[in-house]
Protein backbone atom coordinates (compact mmCIF):
# COMPACT_ATOMS: atom_id res chain seq x y z
CA UNK A 1 0.00 0.00 0.00
CA UNK A 2 1.14 3.85 -0.68
CA UNK A 3 -0.45 6.03 1.40
CA UNK A 4 -0.78 9.32 -0.80
CA UNK A 5 -1.52 12.81 0.94
CA UNK A 6 -3.81 15.75 -0.38
CA UNK A 7 -4.08 18.93 0.33
CA UNK A 8 -7.51 20.70 -0.09
CA UNK A 9 -7.83 24.11 -0.68
CA UNK A 10 -10.35 25.41 1.75
CA UNK A 11 -10.31 28.49 -0.25
CA UNK A 12 -11.15 26.48 -3.85
CA UNK A 13 -13.98 24.75 -2.38
CA UNK A 14 -15.42 28.83 -0.85
CA UNK A 15 -14.79 29.72 -4.48
CA UNK A 16 -16.89 26.94 -5.96
CA UNK A 17 -19.76 27.56 -3.20
CA UNK A 18 -19.86 31.53 -4.32
CA UNK A 19 -19.73 30.71 -7.78
CA UNK A 20 -22.31 27.86 -7.64
CA UNK A 21 -25.00 29.61 -5.43
CA UNK A 22 -24.39 33.52 -7.46
CA UNK A 23 -25.01 31.92 -11.23
CA UNK A 24 -28.40 29.22 -9.51
CA UNK A 25 -29.12 32.65 -7.54
CA UNK A 26 -28.84 34.90 -11.29
CA UNK A 27 -31.11 31.91 -12.97
CA UNK A 28 -34.04 32.15 -10.63
CA UNK A 29 -34.00 35.93 -11.14
CA UNK A 30 -34.30 35.81 -14.58
CA UNK A 31 -37.23 33.30 -14.39
CA UNK A 32 -39.17 35.49 -12.21
CA UNK A 33 -38.38 34.87 -9.17
CA UNK A 34 -38.23 37.66 -6.83
CA UNK A 35 -34.96 38.95 -5.84
CA UNK A 36 -35.72 38.24 -2.18
CA UNK A 37 -36.43 35.24 -2.34
CA UNK A 38 -33.44 34.10 -5.04
CA UNK A 39 -30.69 35.80 -2.65
CA UNK A 40 -31.73 33.27 0.02
CA UNK A 41 -29.72 31.03 -1.92
CA UNK A 42 -26.58 33.03 -2.77
CA UNK A 43 -23.36 32.58 -0.78
CA UNK A 44 -21.45 35.41 0.45
CA UNK A 45 -17.85 35.99 2.59
CA UNK A 46 -20.73 36.61 5.52
CA UNK A 47 -21.63 32.60 5.99
CA UNK A 48 -17.85 31.49 5.52
CA UNK A 49 -17.55 30.63 9.38
CA UNK A 50 -21.34 28.39 9.07
CA UNK A 51 -19.25 26.28 5.96
CA UNK A 52 -16.42 25.48 8.34
CA UNK A 53 -18.15 23.33 10.21
CA UNK A 54 -20.30 21.84 7.03
CA UNK A 55 -15.97 21.41 5.39
CA UNK A 56 -15.22 19.23 8.08
CA UNK A 57 -18.74 16.93 8.13
CA UNK A 58 -17.95 16.41 4.65
CA UNK A 59 -14.66 15.96 4.77
CA UNK A 60 -14.66 13.24 7.43
CA UNK A 61 -17.72 11.83 5.34
CA UNK A 62 -15.99 11.70 2.07
CA UNK A 63 -12.74 9.63 3.94
CA UNK A 64 -15.33 6.85 5.70
CA UNK A 65 -17.13 6.40 1.95
CA UNK A 66 -13.11 6.38 0.84
CA UNK A 67 -12.47 3.91 4.00
CA UNK A 68 -15.15 1.29 2.26
CA UNK A 69 -13.13 0.73 -1.36
CA UNK A 70 -9.69 1.68 0.74
CA UNK A 71 -7.29 1.24 3.68
CA UNK A 72 -6.87 3.71 6.03
CA UNK A 73 -8.29 7.31 5.42
CA UNK A 74 -8.01 10.10 7.75
CA UNK A 75 -8.52 13.89 7.32
CA UNK A 76 -7.31 16.85 9.20
CA UNK A 77 -6.48 20.56 9.67
CA UNK A 78 -3.60 21.57 8.18
CA UNK A 79 -0.83 24.30 9.01
CA UNK A 80 -2.68 27.39 8.81
CA UNK A 81 -6.49 27.94 8.65
CA UNK A 82 -6.87 27.80 4.22
CA UNK A 83 -6.07 23.67 4.34
CA UNK A 84 -6.76 20.50 5.46
CA UNK A 85 -4.93 17.32 4.66
CA UNK A 86 -5.85 14.02 4.33
CA UNK A 87 -4.04 10.95 3.82
CA UNK A 88 -5.29 8.41 1.71
CA UNK A 89 -4.04 3.91 1.75
CA UNK A 90 -4.03 3.65 -1.58
CA UNK A 91 -2.98 0.31 -3.38
CA UNK A 92 0.38 -0.32 -4.59
CA UNK A 93 -0.83 -0.84 -8.68
CA UNK A 94 -3.12 2.37 -8.28
CA UNK A 95 -1.71 4.82 -11.24
CA UNK A 96 0.32 7.49 -9.80
CA UNK A 97 -1.15 9.82 -12.68
CA UNK A 98 -4.64 9.75 -11.64
CA UNK A 99 -3.96 11.30 -8.03
CA UNK A 100 -4.67 14.55 -9.11
CA UNK A 101 -7.77 13.85 -10.43
CA UNK A 102 -8.62 12.00 -7.64
CA UNK A 103 -8.08 14.99 -5.45
CA UNK A 104 -10.23 16.80 -7.63
CA UNK A 105 -13.01 15.03 -7.24
CA UNK A 106 -12.70 15.11 -3.51
CA UNK A 107 -13.37 18.77 -3.61
CA UNK A 108 -15.93 18.55 -5.53
CA UNK A 109 -17.98 15.92 -3.56
CA UNK A 110 -16.89 18.52 -0.66
CA UNK A 111 -18.57 21.82 -2.29
CA UNK A 112 -21.32 20.09 -3.70
CA UNK A 113 -22.33 18.29 -0.11
CA UNK A 114 -21.84 21.56 1.42
CA UNK A 115 -23.96 23.58 -1.07
CA UNK A 116 -26.45 20.80 -0.84
CA UNK A 117 -26.30 21.11 3.21
CA UNK A 118 -26.52 24.79 2.38
CA UNK A 119 -30.29 24.01 0.50
CA UNK A 120 -31.65 22.43 2.60
CA UNK A 121 -31.28 25.17 5.27
CA UNK A 122 -32.79 27.88 2.81
CA UNK A 123 -33.97 26.06 0.01
CA UNK A 124 -35.38 22.62 1.24
CA UNK A 125 -37.23 21.88 -2.32
CA UNK A 126 -34.22 22.75 -4.31
CA UNK A 127 -31.91 20.28 -2.30
CA UNK A 128 -32.84 17.69 -4.78
CA UNK A 129 -30.64 19.04 -7.43
CA UNK A 130 -26.83 19.15 -5.48
CA UNK A 131 -28.31 15.89 -3.76
CA UNK A 132 -28.10 14.41 -7.48
CA UNK A 133 -25.11 16.23 -8.44
CA UNK A 134 -23.27 14.33 -5.45
CA UNK A 135 -24.25 11.07 -6.28
CA UNK A 136 -22.93 11.56 -9.58
CA UNK A 137 -19.53 12.71 -8.28
CA UNK A 138 -19.44 9.52 -5.49
CA UNK A 139 -20.20 6.92 -8.98
CA UNK A 140 -17.40 9.14 -10.75
CA UNK A 141 -14.73 8.64 -7.40
CA UNK A 142 -15.46 4.89 -7.59
CA UNK A 143 -14.52 4.86 -11.06
CA UNK A 144 -11.41 6.72 -10.26
CA UNK A 145 -10.95 4.30 -7.67
CA UNK A 146 -11.02 1.22 -9.40
CA UNK A 147 -8.18 2.37 -11.51
CA UNK A 148 -5.10 -0.03 -11.83
CA UNK A 149 -1.92 0.13 -13.46
CA UNK A 150 -1.05 -3.00 -16.12
CA UNK A 151 1.42 -5.30 -14.27
CA UNK A 152 5.22 -4.94 -15.66
CA UNK A 153 7.64 -7.16 -15.54
CA UNK A 154 10.14 -6.56 -12.37
CA UNK B 1 22.42 -58.52 -9.63
CA UNK B 2 21.68 -57.35 -6.48
CA UNK B 3 24.64 -55.91 -6.13
CA UNK B 4 24.22 -54.54 -9.57
CA UNK B 5 21.20 -53.13 -8.58
CA UNK B 6 22.70 -51.48 -5.62
CA UNK B 7 25.34 -49.94 -7.63
CA UNK B 8 22.68 -48.41 -9.84
CA UNK B 9 23.05 -44.56 -10.67
CA UNK B 10 19.98 -42.33 -10.32
CA UNK B 11 20.07 -38.97 -12.26
CA UNK B 12 18.48 -36.07 -10.13
CA UNK B 13 16.93 -33.22 -12.33
CA UNK B 14 15.70 -29.78 -10.89
CA UNK B 15 13.03 -27.52 -13.07
CA UNK B 16 13.23 -23.90 -12.00
CA UNK B 17 10.66 -21.69 -11.85
CA UNK B 18 11.18 -17.97 -11.43
CA UNK B 19 8.89 -16.65 -8.84
CA UNK B 20 8.93 -12.91 -10.16
CA UNK B 21 7.69 -14.03 -13.45
CA UNK B 22 4.84 -16.64 -12.47
CA UNK B 23 3.71 -13.67 -10.29
CA UNK B 24 4.02 -11.51 -13.44
CA UNK B 25 2.01 -14.01 -14.92
CA UNK B 26 -0.60 -14.31 -12.21
CA UNK B 27 -1.01 -10.44 -12.17
CA UNK B 28 -1.04 -9.92 -16.00
CA UNK B 29 -4.30 -12.88 -16.00
CA UNK B 30 -5.81 -11.24 -13.03
CA UNK B 31 -5.03 -7.46 -14.65
CA UNK B 32 -7.19 -8.37 -18.13
CA UNK B 33 -9.99 -10.44 -16.11
CA UNK B 34 -10.87 -7.42 -13.78
CA UNK B 35 -10.54 -4.68 -16.57
CA UNK B 36 -12.98 -6.76 -18.68
CA UNK B 37 -15.55 -7.48 -15.64
CA UNK B 38 -15.17 -3.64 -14.70
CA UNK B 39 -16.94 -2.79 -17.74
CA UNK B 40 -19.74 -4.33 -15.99
CA UNK B 41 -19.61 -4.23 -12.50
CA UNK B 42 -17.18 -1.60 -11.18
CA UNK B 43 -16.70 -3.44 -8.08
CA UNK B 44 -14.71 -6.39 -9.91
CA UNK B 45 -11.22 -3.91 -9.60
CA UNK B 46 -10.72 -6.28 -5.85
CA UNK B 47 -9.55 -9.28 -8.41
CA UNK B 48 -6.60 -7.31 -9.72
CA UNK B 49 -3.46 -8.51 -7.77
CA UNK B 50 -0.60 -6.67 -7.18
CA UNK B 51 2.50 -6.22 -4.48
CA UNK B 52 0.05 -5.57 -1.72
CA UNK B 53 -1.21 -9.20 -2.35
CA UNK B 54 1.76 -10.74 -2.12
CA UNK B 55 1.69 -12.80 1.43
CA UNK B 56 -1.37 -14.24 0.25
CA UNK B 57 -0.71 -15.12 -3.39
CA UNK B 58 2.79 -16.74 -1.28
CA UNK B 59 0.68 -18.91 0.07
CA UNK B 60 -1.85 -19.83 -2.64
CA UNK B 61 1.03 -20.89 -4.61
CA UNK B 62 2.87 -23.21 -1.68
CA UNK B 63 -0.49 -24.81 -1.50
CA UNK B 64 -0.93 -25.24 -5.34
CA UNK B 65 2.82 -26.95 -5.40
CA UNK B 66 2.03 -28.84 -3.04
CA UNK B 67 -0.83 -30.05 -4.28
CA UNK B 68 1.04 -30.93 -7.19
CA UNK B 69 3.82 -32.93 -6.13
CA UNK B 70 1.82 -35.06 -3.91
CA UNK B 71 -0.86 -36.07 -6.84
CA UNK B 72 1.93 -36.63 -8.98
CA UNK B 73 4.32 -38.28 -6.04
CA UNK B 74 1.58 -41.46 -5.89
CA UNK B 75 2.33 -42.36 -9.71
CA UNK B 76 5.79 -41.58 -9.98
CA UNK B 77 8.97 -42.00 -8.01
CA UNK B 78 10.82 -39.22 -6.04
CA UNK B 79 9.60 -35.46 -6.93
CA UNK B 80 10.01 -32.92 -4.30
CA UNK B 81 9.52 -29.40 -4.44
CA UNK B 82 11.09 -26.21 -2.90
CA UNK B 83 10.87 -22.33 -2.44
CA UNK B 84 13.56 -20.21 -2.20
CA UNK B 85 13.87 -16.18 -2.16
CA UNK B 86 13.75 -16.23 -6.19
CA UNK B 87 12.77 -19.64 -7.76
CA UNK B 88 10.30 -22.64 -7.05
CA UNK B 89 12.43 -25.88 -7.69
CA UNK B 90 10.70 -28.82 -8.03
CA UNK B 91 13.19 -31.87 -8.12
CA UNK B 92 12.74 -35.54 -9.10
CA UNK B 93 15.13 -38.49 -9.89
CA UNK B 94 15.47 -40.78 -12.72
CA UNK B 95 17.57 -43.90 -13.87
CA UNK B 96 18.77 -41.97 -17.03
CA UNK B 97 18.88 -38.82 -18.20
CA UNK B 98 15.77 -37.28 -19.77
CA UNK B 99 15.46 -36.32 -22.51
CA UNK B 100 16.51 -32.95 -23.14
CA UNK B 101 13.56 -31.69 -25.14
CA UNK B 102 11.19 -32.69 -22.58
CA UNK B 103 12.28 -30.69 -19.76
CA UNK B 104 11.32 -27.22 -21.22
CA UNK B 105 8.21 -28.21 -21.73
CA UNK B 106 7.35 -29.53 -18.03
CA UNK B 107 8.75 -26.81 -16.65
CA UNK B 108 5.93 -24.42 -19.16
CA UNK B 109 3.07 -26.96 -18.09
CA UNK B 110 4.05 -26.58 -14.01
CA UNK B 111 4.21 -23.37 -14.29
CA UNK B 112 0.93 -22.78 -16.13
CA UNK B 113 -0.67 -25.29 -13.68
CA UNK B 114 0.47 -23.72 -10.40
CA UNK B 115 -0.76 -20.17 -11.98
CA UNK B 116 -4.24 -21.34 -12.99
CA UNK B 117 -4.51 -23.39 -9.54
CA UNK B 118 -3.09 -20.06 -7.67
CA UNK B 119 -5.23 -17.86 -9.87
CA UNK B 120 -8.36 -19.86 -8.86
CA UNK B 121 -8.39 -20.09 -5.28
CA UNK B 122 -7.82 -16.20 -5.34
CA UNK B 123 -10.79 -15.96 -7.21
CA UNK B 124 -12.30 -18.14 -4.78
CA UNK B 125 -11.50 -15.54 -2.33
CA UNK B 126 -12.35 -12.42 -3.65
CA UNK B 127 -15.00 -13.27 -6.14
CA UNK B 128 -16.15 -16.91 -6.48
CA UNK B 129 -18.66 -16.59 -9.50
CA UNK B 130 -15.08 -15.53 -11.80
CA UNK B 131 -13.29 -19.13 -11.10
CA UNK B 132 -15.40 -20.93 -13.19
CA UNK B 133 -12.91 -20.99 -16.25
CA UNK B 134 -9.95 -21.85 -13.71
CA UNK B 135 -11.51 -24.83 -12.30
CA UNK B 136 -12.52 -25.84 -15.75
CA UNK B 137 -9.00 -25.82 -17.30
CA UNK B 138 -7.28 -27.44 -14.17
CA UNK B 139 -7.90 -31.26 -14.69
CA UNK B 140 -6.09 -30.27 -18.32
CA UNK B 141 -3.58 -29.11 -17.25
CA UNK B 142 -2.44 -31.68 -14.96
CA UNK B 143 -2.99 -34.00 -17.30
CA UNK B 144 -0.30 -32.47 -19.36
CA UNK B 145 2.22 -32.09 -16.17
CA UNK B 146 1.56 -36.16 -15.54
CA UNK B 147 1.72 -36.93 -19.60
CA UNK B 148 5.08 -35.18 -19.78
CA UNK B 149 6.08 -37.36 -16.57
CA UNK B 150 4.70 -40.36 -17.90
CA UNK B 151 6.98 -39.75 -21.12
CA UNK B 152 10.26 -38.58 -19.05
CA UNK B 153 9.78 -42.02 -17.20
CA UNK B 154 8.99 -43.82 -19.39
CA UNK B 155 5.81 -45.49 -19.07
CA UNK B 156 2.45 -45.55 -20.91
CA UNK B 157 -0.43 -44.09 -19.53
CA UNK B 158 -2.83 -46.49 -17.97
CA UNK B 159 -6.04 -46.72 -20.07
CA UNK B 160 -9.00 -49.07 -19.18
CA UNK B 161 -10.93 -51.05 -21.89
CA UNK B 162 -14.63 -50.08 -22.06
CA UNK B 163 -15.87 -53.26 -20.70
CA UNK B 164 -13.56 -52.52 -17.21
CA UNK B 165 -15.57 -49.20 -16.97
CA UNK B 166 -18.77 -50.69 -17.64
CA UNK B 167 -18.14 -53.52 -14.84
CA UNK B 168 -18.96 -56.16 -17.28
Amino acid sequence: MTTATFDISRENILKQLYVDSAYAAQAREITGVPEKFSKLIMITEDEVSYFDRIIKLALDECTTALSLYLGRCSAKKGAGSNTYIAEIELPANYPAERLQTLAAIIESIIACRCLQEWYLTTKPEEANIPTAKLRQLKERMRETLALRKRPVKE
Amino acid sequence: MKEKKDKQITMKSTIFIKRSELRQQIDLKNYYMGESAKRKDIDADTIQSGKDDEELLYMLIRKGCNELVSAVALRFPYISFEIDDENILFTFETDYTPQAHLLPLLQQAIAEYIANETGMHWLLIRRPEMAQTHISLRLGLYENVQQLFAKIYNRKKTRRRATDLAGI
